[in-house]
């Protein structure tokens, strides 16, 4: 099963939709709540890196037996500096996003939390590849 | 603590409409969203002086039952309505999130940190 969402930077009302429909579909599937749960926030986190940093993304999102892969592809600025990105509580959210509360400097490491394979590619000023996946029984 | 015990002792007003009478078990205080996301327990209480609608997505996606706006923050229609489709519901006080947490936790409510 495959769901494909298209995500436009700085658009912040719309950030939480992808997460919220593949939440809604995996209830749906059945699948455990403790599952849900590490789905819903590695994909949100995912979506508002998307929304916070780059100019657009697209998410992929694939369930397969015993998997859940998501893929984020964005155009931006890139990460310069991949390893304090996924530091706990360094960010470089500019302070219209901060007082919105975001920036808490959470995205990545709430996501590397929350699955069991993650991996990162970024070129500096054309974007970011993340990909995650979440295993279940 | 039951919602309604939360509207008398916080002089709460709710936002959304009719609402179940449940018993909320827990509670988490933040104005950072990625900190709810990744710490918040579900069926909990959420106390916040954020009032925009990402807030909406984040308590849906941690299930959680009420968000209490402190200060009196007060959210916008499109918050409010979005708030009602995911049944999610919005109560406001007087009281500071530091007031309303020490009311909440003095009535049973507790922290669990996830």
């Amino acid at each position: 099963m495959d769901r494909k969402y298209i995500i436009e930077g700085g658009n912040f009302s719309e950030a939480g939709f992808a997460s919220s429909d593949v939440k809604k579909l995996l209830k749906k599937l059945g699948l455990p709540t403790n599952i849900i749960k590490k789905v819903a926030i590695a994909m949100y986190e995912a979506e508002i890196n998307v929304v916070a940093h780059a100019y657009r993304g697209e998410m992929e999102f694939k369930i397969v037996p015993g998997q859940i892969r998501v893929t984020v592809q964005d155009e931006g600025p890139g990460i310069p500096d991949v390893e304090l990105a996924f530091t706990e509580g360094f960010s470089t959210a500019s302070s219209k996003v901060r007082e919105m509360g975001f920036g808490a400097g959470m995205g990545l490491p709430n996501i590397k939390r929350n699955t069991d394979e993650i991996s990162l590619h970024t070129e500096v000023e054309k974007g970011t590849k993340l990909s995650f996946i979440i295993n279940f029984t | 603590m039951k919602i309604s015990e939360m509207i008398e002792k916080l002089n709460l007003k709710i936002l959304t409409g009719d609402f179940e009478d449940c018993d909320v078990k827990f509670g988490y205080v933040s104005d950072m969203l990625s900190d709810v996301m990744g710490h918040a327990p579900s069926e909990s209480a959420l106390i916040t002086i954020l009032a925009h609608e990402n807030v909406i997505a984040v308590a849906m996606l941690r299930d959680i039952s009420i968000i209490i706006l402190a200060n009196n923050r007060m959210p916008d229609k499109k918050t409010i309505e979005k708030s009602c489709d995911e049944n999610i519901i919005i109560g406001v006080t007087q009281l500071s999130a530091f007031e309303t947490a020490g009311i909440l936790y003095n009535n049973g409510v507790s922290g669990k940190y996830e």
